[in-house]
C-alpha cells in the first residue's frame, strides 16, 4: 500500500549547509569584496552579526561550463499562434540577433537567466566569520585568575554512581575478571581430581611413554590452568574409554567417586553469579576543577574635540565595533569588558551612549586620556588577570608640547598591555594636511620601537576602516593575502600546462 | 462491450467497498474540500477494524481511489507510491538536488539553491509536485496545495508519471527504478569517504569536471559496467624515469592512432583510458556516468511524459466527477488549474499588467512551446481520432481510426520518444488548432524565412521541424572521442559533429577542454567537424610556440 509521509516538520533546511560553506570558501574573494563594500558603506554597523546581508556575487564567478551550442548556424523553430505569416515570407532580422540566433560572432550568450549576478544571503554569523577570518590577535595569552568557574574533568572509574554514568565496557571487563577469578580455584580442584584419575589409569597402561608421568612432564607443568584442564579432561576421557573395563573393582569405586566429585565441582562453577552488582559495575568519575578564565578589557579612547567631524565619528565607530566584536570572537561572548574614555583637553570616563554620540568643542590634549587609562587600569584591571587592549581614534591633533608626555605615558602603559591600536581618522573635510599630524609623527617612533605591539593606521575614507583593521591583525607571515590554497579566481580554474 | 461494462462494475465495486469503511463514505473528498484541508481526518465507521488495506490518511484514500480507477478501469500499472508532503523550503531543496532524496555536497548545489530561492522570492511560484523515477516512486506534494490540487497532483504524478516511467521504452532501456536510490546513496557515501581521505578540495575539483562533462556521459550500453583497467604510474618503478616525459617524444613516422569509434560517453571513456588517474577518481567518474544515464530519458520524453500525466489527471478527475465523488465547485477549481497547466500562448500573445507608472501595459507572454500543452493535446487527439475520425484523419491515421483508444495510447506510450512521437502522431488538425508555423534563421542569411504554416502544403514541413526540435543533436552538440595517439604524445582527439553549422559555445568549450586535460594529463584537442573536414579546434594546453620561428623572430628583433 502507498505510504504517506508528512515531512514538513523535518528540518531539511540545513541540507545544503556544507555545500554553502564550500561555495563561500570557493568564492572567498568575491564574498570578501562584497563584505568590504558592505562595511565600507558604513551602514547599519550595529546590525552586523545580527541581520543577514545580501551579497551580490558576479555571475562570472559562479560559471560552470557545459557542452552547449553557441549562437549561429541554422536554427529552425516551430512556434504556435501564427497570425500574419505565409510560407516563403522573408523577414528582416531584428537587431541584436533576437529570435533564436544572431550573427554568431558577438558576445557569448550565457545560458539561462539574464540577470547580472547572484544575490547570496549571508547570515549574521557567516558575515562575522568572513570579517574576522584569517585574522589573529597579537599576544593572546591565557591569563588565569581566581574564579568561581569550574569545569568537569574525567577522573577514572569508581564502583558507585548513578546509572547514567555506568560504563558498560568497564563493567563487562570487571565482570569477566571476577568470573575468571572465582572459577580458578574450582578448576584447580578439578584438575587435581583428574590427575588422581590419570594416575590410577596409568597403572594399567602398557606403553608408559604415551602417558608420561605428569609430575615429571615439563610441558604439562608449564601449562596454564585452562590448558591443563582441557588436556587433562581429554586424556582422562580417552583412558576411561579404553581401560575402564580392565580396572580392578577398588579402582572403579575410586574413579566413580572422583567423577561424581568433579561433576559437583563443575556444577558449582555454573553457580557463580553472572552479575555481581556490588563488585562488577563501574561508573565514570568526574571531578570539578577551577578553569582559568580568559578575560579581556578594551579601552576605547576617543578624541571628541571640535576638529572631529561626522565622518570621522562614523569611521571610528566602525573601527571600535570591529575591534570589540573581534575581541569577543577570540575571548568569547561576555568576556570582554569595555572602558570608554572621551577626551578634549580633559578626559573622562563615559557610557557607551555618550561615547558614540556626543561631540564637544575645544582643543585637544592626548596625555590626560592616557593618564586616566593608567589610573583605571591600576585601580580595576590587574595585568595578571586581564588581557588589556587600547584603541585610540583621533584626527591626530595634539598640542605640540604634550607629545613628549604622551610618549612617556605610552611607554609606561605598553608593557602592561597586549596591544595598542591607533587609528587616525582623516575623513571628510579634515583640517590640515591629511598625510601629516603631530600625533602620527610621535607615534611613528613608538611603533618602530614596539613592533607587534603598537599598531597604527590612517583612515581617509570609510572603506579604509576595514583595510586598516585587517592590516593590524594579519599575521606577518600571511601578509601576502588571504589564506593560501583556496582558488582566488573563483570558478575559473587554475591550470598549469604540463609540457 | 459487455466485457468493458463488467470491468467498469469491478472498479466501481472496489471503490464502494473501500469507502463504505469510512464515516464520510462517498462524501470523503467533498467534505475535505469543505473543510479546506487535505489533512482531513479519515475515521473508520464503528465496527470496522483498521487494516493495512484501509488508508489512515486522506491522501492515502485519494491515492487508493485514483489507483483503483487507474489500474482496474484503465489497466495502468505503476510502481508502489510514496507520497511525501513537503514545505516550500523543502521543495527548493528538492529542486536543487534534481529530486534525488540523497545527494552529495558540492558548491554548485548551493548556487542552484540560491538561484531557485531568488527566483522563488521574485515570482512566489513553485511546482505543485515533483516525482522521482524510483521504486517505490516518491511524489513530493506541496503543503500549500488545496484538497482538489492534491487529488490532481496525485493522479498526475503517482499514476500518470509513475506509469510512464514504468512502461516507456526509453526508461526501460536506460534506467532501473529500484537502483537509483541505492546508487545515489553509494555515490554520496563514496564521495564522503574520498573527501575524508584526500581532502574535499581534491574531490571538488574532480566533481567540477564530472559536472562539466555529465551531459555527454550517457553510457551507451545503458547499465554501466565498470571495466577492469590497466593504467600506469607516473614514474617507472625501476629507473625512476618520468613516463609522462617519455611520451612527449616525436614519432619517427606518422603515428597510427587508436580509433575510438566516436565513443559518446566522454567521462566513461576517460575513466577507462586516462593514463594516470587513481582508481577512486575513476570510480566516482563511472558512478557519475550512471547518474547521467539515469536522467537521459527524461530529456527526450518531456512532451510525452507531461502529456501522458496531464491526460490521466484530466481523465481520472473527470471520472471522479462522474461518480459524484467531487462536486461542481471542486471541478471548477480543477478546470482552472488544469487550464493553467496546459495553456499555450501564441507567439504574439500579450497580457495586460499595471506598468510602473500605474498605466496598463502590454507584455508578451510567449515562452516557447509548453510541453504540457503539446503532450496533452496530442494524447487527446489520439483518443479523438480513434473514436471520431474525420475523413482527413482516416487518410493520415488509418491505423488509429476506429481502434480502441486505450490500446492505441498505450502503444504510443510504450514505443516512442518526443521526436518520433511527434513525427508519428501530430495531426493536421492539431497543427491548425495550434496555428503552428516553422521558421528558419540562418546566420549567413540576412532574413528569417518562413518555411511553412498551418496549411496543407506546410503540414509536412511543420511536423518535420517540430519533431527535429526535440532531437538530441538539436538539444545539444554531438561529441565523440575520435582518436587516441597512445604511442607518442598521448593526445586525445574529441570531435564535434557539426549539425546545421551550429558552433560550439566558445567560452564554455575552452573551459571544457581544460577540464578534460586535467583528467587526461596529456594534450586534448576538441575539433569541430563538418562534411569530414575540421573547421575549427580548441586545445589544451595551448600548442607550444614553434621554437625555430621564435628564435628567428628574436633575431629579427635584435637586428633592429
Amino acid at each position: 500500500m502507498a505510504k504517506v509521509v508528512d515531512r514538513r516538520r523535518e528540518s531539511q533546511s540545513d541540507r545544503y549547509v556544507s555545500s554553502r560553506e564550500r561555495l563561500l570558501k570557493r568564492h572567498q574573494k568575491s564574498v570578501r569584496k562584497a563584505v568590504d563594500q558592505y562595511l565600507g558603506s558604513g551602514k547599519g554597523v550595529e546590525q552586523i552579526g545580527k541581520e543577514s546581508v545580501d551579497i551580490p556575487i558576479p555571475k562570472e564567478d559562479l560559471f560552470e561550463p557545459s557542452i552547449v551550442h553557441g549562437r549561429g548556424g541554422i536554427n529552425r523553430r516551430v512556434h504556435p499562434g501564427n497570425e500574419e505569416f505565409n510560407a516563403g515570407d522573408k523577414l528582416p532580422k531584428p537587431p541584436g540577433g533576437g529570435g533564436g540566433g544572431g550573427s554568431g560572432e558577438g558576445e557569448p550568450s550565457d545560458q539561462g537567466d539574464g540577470e547580472e549576478g547572484y544575490v547570496f544571503q549571508l547570515t549574521g554569523d557567516e558575515l562575522k566569520e568572513m570579517i574576522f577570518k584569517d585574522l589573529e590577535l597579537p599576544n593572546l595569552e591565557r591569563k588565569s585568575q581566581d574564579s568561581d568557574e569550574t569545569e568537569q574533568h574525567r577522573a577514572g572509574f569508581v564502583k558507585d554512581g548513578t546509572p547514567n554514568r555506568m560504563d558498560l565496557v568497564r563493567s563487562k571487563t570487571s565482570q569477566k575478571m571476577r568470573q575468571k577469578a572465582s572459577r580458578k580455584p574450582i578448576e584447580k580442584k578439578i584438575i587435581k581430581k583428574l590427575e588422581e584419575e590419570y594416575d590410577i589409569f596409568r597403572n594399567y597402561v602398557a606403553d608408559q611413554d604415551l602417558y608420561p608421568d605428569l609430575a615429571q612432564d615439563e610441558t604439562y607443568q608449564a601449562m596454564t590452568v585452562a590448558e591443563k584442564l582441557s588436556t587433562m579432561s581429554d586424556l582422562v576421557s580417552n583412558l576411561d574409554n579404553e581401560y575402564r573395563s580392565v580396572l580392578s573393582e577398588d579402582d572403579v569405586a575410586i574413579i566413580d567417586r572422583l567423577d561424581s566429585e568433579i561433576d559437583a565441582l563443575d556444577k558449582s562453577k555454573g553457580l557463580i553469579p553472572k552479575w555481581n552488582k556490588a563488585t562488577d559495575l563501574r561508573f565514570r568519575n568526574y571531578d570539578e576543577r577551577p578553569v582559568p578564565a580568559d578575560k579581556a578589557v578594551m579601552f576605547c579612547v576617543r578624541d571628541t574635540s571640535g576638529s572631529i567631524n561626522e565622518e570621522m565619528m562614523k569611521d571610528s565607530t566602525i573601527f571600535y565595533w570591529l575591534l570589540y566584536h573581534f575581541l569577543q570572537e577570540k575571548y568569547g561572548e561576555g568576556k570582554v569588558e569595555v572602558v570608554y574614555i572621551a577626551h578634549t583637553t580633559t578626559a573622562k570616563e563615559v557610557t557607551s551612549d555618550e561615547f558614540f554620540n556626543n561631540r564637544e568643542s575645544g582643543g585637544t590634549l592626548v596625555s590626560p586620556a592616557l593618564e586616566l587609562t593608567k589610573e583605571i587600569l591600576e585601580e580595576r584591571y590587574r595585568a595578571a588577570d586581564y588581557n588589556i587592549y587600547t584603541a585610540q581614534c583621533s584626527d591626530g591633533d595634539n598640542s605640540p608640547n604634550d607629545n613628549s608626555k604622551t610618549m612617556s605615558l605610552i611607554g609606561e602603559l605598553l608593557p602592561q598591555m597586549q596591544a595598542f591600536f591607533y587609528a587616525e581618522t582623516k575623513s571628510g573635510q579634515a583640517w590640515g594636511d591629511p598625510n601629516r599630524s603631530d600625533l602620527w609623527e610621535t607615534y611613528k617612533r613608538i611603533e618602530g620601537e614596539n613592533p607587534g605591539k603598537f599598531f597604527m593606521g590612517r583612515i581617509k575614507q570609510t572603506r579604509d576602516v576595514y583595510t586598516v583593521f585587517r592590516e593590524f591583525f594579519t599575521p606577518a607571515n600571511k601578509e601576502n593575502g588571504p589564506s593560501a590554497g583556496v582558488s582566488s579566481r573563483g570558478a575559473q580554474m587554475r591550470f598549469e600546462p604540463k609540457i | 462491450m459487455s466485457k468493458s461494462k463488467k470491468k467498469e462494475e469491478g472498479y466501481l465495486k472496489s471503490i464502494k467497498t473501500l469507502l463504505d469503511n469510512y464515516q464520510d463514505g462517498w462524501q470523503i473528498f467533498i467534505n475535505a474540500n469543505k473543510a479546506k484541508t487535505w489533512d482531513y481526518p479519515v475515521l473508520l465507521k464503528e465496527g470496522v477494524s483498521p487494516s493495512a488495506d484501509l488508508p489512515d490518511t486522506w491522501l492515502g484514500v485519494v491515492e487508493k481511489v485514483c489507483g483503483i480507477i487507474a489500474k482496474e478501469k484503465y489497466g495502468l500499472e505503476t510502481y508502489e507510491n510514496t507520497i511525501e508532503v513537503i514545505s516550500a523550503e523543502q521543495m527548493l531543496d528538492a529542486y536543487t538536488s534534481v529530486g534525488l532524496p540523497v545527494n552529495y555536497e558540492h558548491w554548485s548545489f548551493a548556487k542552484k539553491r540560491m538561484q531557485h530561492e531568488n527566483e522563488y522570492k521574485r515570482t512566489r511560484n513553485l511546482a505543485f509536485e515533483i516525482v522521482i523515477n524510483s521504486d517505490p516512486a516518491i511524489a513530493y506534494c506541496m503543503e500549500s496545495n488545496s484538497p482538489m490540487m492534491q487529488i490532481l497532483v496525485i493522479a498526475h504524478a503517482s499514476f500518470g508519471h509513475n506509469n510512464f516511467f514504468r512502461d516507456n521504452y526509453m526508461f526501460k532501456e536506460y534506467t532501473n527504478a529500484s537502483d537509483i536510490i541505492p546508487l545515489s546513496r553509494d555515490l554520496r557515501d563514496f564521495i564522503y569517504e574520498c573527501e575524508s581521505r584526500f581532502g574535499y578540495q581534491e574531490v571538488e575539483q574532480l566533481l567540477d569536471s564530472c559536472h562539466a562533462l555529465q551531459t555527454h556521459s550517457v553510457s551507451a550500453n545503458h547499465f554501466f559496467k565498470a571495466k577492469s583497467t590497466k593504467y600506469e604510474s607516473d614514474t617507472d618503478i625501476f629507473s625512476g624515469v618520468n613516463l609522462k616525459d617519455q611520451f612527449n617524444r616525436k614519432a619517427d613516422k606518422p603515428e597510427q592512432p587508436i580509433d575510438c569509434g566516436m565513443e559518446q560517453n566522454l567521462l566513461g571513456y576517460i575513466a577507462d583510458n586516462a593514463p594516470h588517474l587513481p582508481e577512486w577518481k575513476r570510480k566516482i567518474m563511472r558512478m557519475m556516468c550512471e547518474v547521467a544515464t539515469y536522467f537521459h530519458p527524461q530529456r527526450q520524453t518531456q512532451v510525452m511524459n507531461e502529456g501522458w500525466a496531464s491526460f490521466w489527471h484530466h481523465q481520472i478527475v473527470h471520472d471522479l466527477e462522474e461518480l459524484k465523488l467531487i462536486d461542481h465547485g471542486m471541478m471548477i477549481e480543477f478546470m482552472d488549474s488544469h487550464g493553467g497547466v496546459v495553456r499555450q500562448p501564441g507567439i504574439n500573445d500579450t497580457v495586460t499588467v499595471a506598468g510602473p507608472d500605474g498605466q496598463p501595459k502590454e507584455v508578451p507572454i510567449y515562452n516557447g512551446i509548453n510541453p504540457y500543452a503539446l503532450g496533452f493535446a496530442m494524447f487527446h487527439d489520439i483518443k479523438r481520432i480513434c473514436e471520431n475520425p474525420t475523413e482527413e484523419d482516416k487518410t493520415f491515421f488509418p491505423y488509429l481510426a476506429g481502434q480502441d483508444w486505450l490500446e492505441a495510447m498505450k502503444h504510443a506510450r510504450d514505443h516512442f520518444k518526443d521526436e518520433s512521437f511527434i513525427q508519428q502522431y501530430l495531426s493536421p488538425k492539431l497543427m491548425r488548432d495550434f496555428r503552428f508555423f516553422a521558421m528558419e534563421d540562418d546566420s549567413d542569411s540576412r532574413f528569417i524565412e518562413i518555411l511553412g504554416i498551418h496549411d496543407k502544403q506546410g503540414f509536412y514541413k511543420v511536423r518535420e521541424t517540430l519533431s527535429a526540435q526535440y532531437r538530441l543533436d538539436e538539444l545539444m552538440p554531438v561529441m565523440g572521442v575520435a582518436e587516441y595517439y597512445d604511442k607518442t604524445d598521448r593526445r586525445l582527439v574529441i570531435q564535434h559533429q557539426q549539425h546545421d553549422k551550429k558552433p560550439l559555445e566558445q567560452k564554455h568549450i575552452s573551459e571544457i577542454t581544460k577540464h578534460i586535460h586535467r583528467l587526461w594529463e596529456h594534450p586534448v584537442i576538441i575539433q569541430t567537424v563538418a562534411n569530414d573536414e575540421v573547421v575549427s579546434e580548441v586545445q589544451c594546453p595551448l600548442p607550444p610556440v614553434n621554437e625555430a620561428a621564435r628564435r628567428k623572430n628574436e633575431r629579427a628583433l635584435y637586428r633592429h
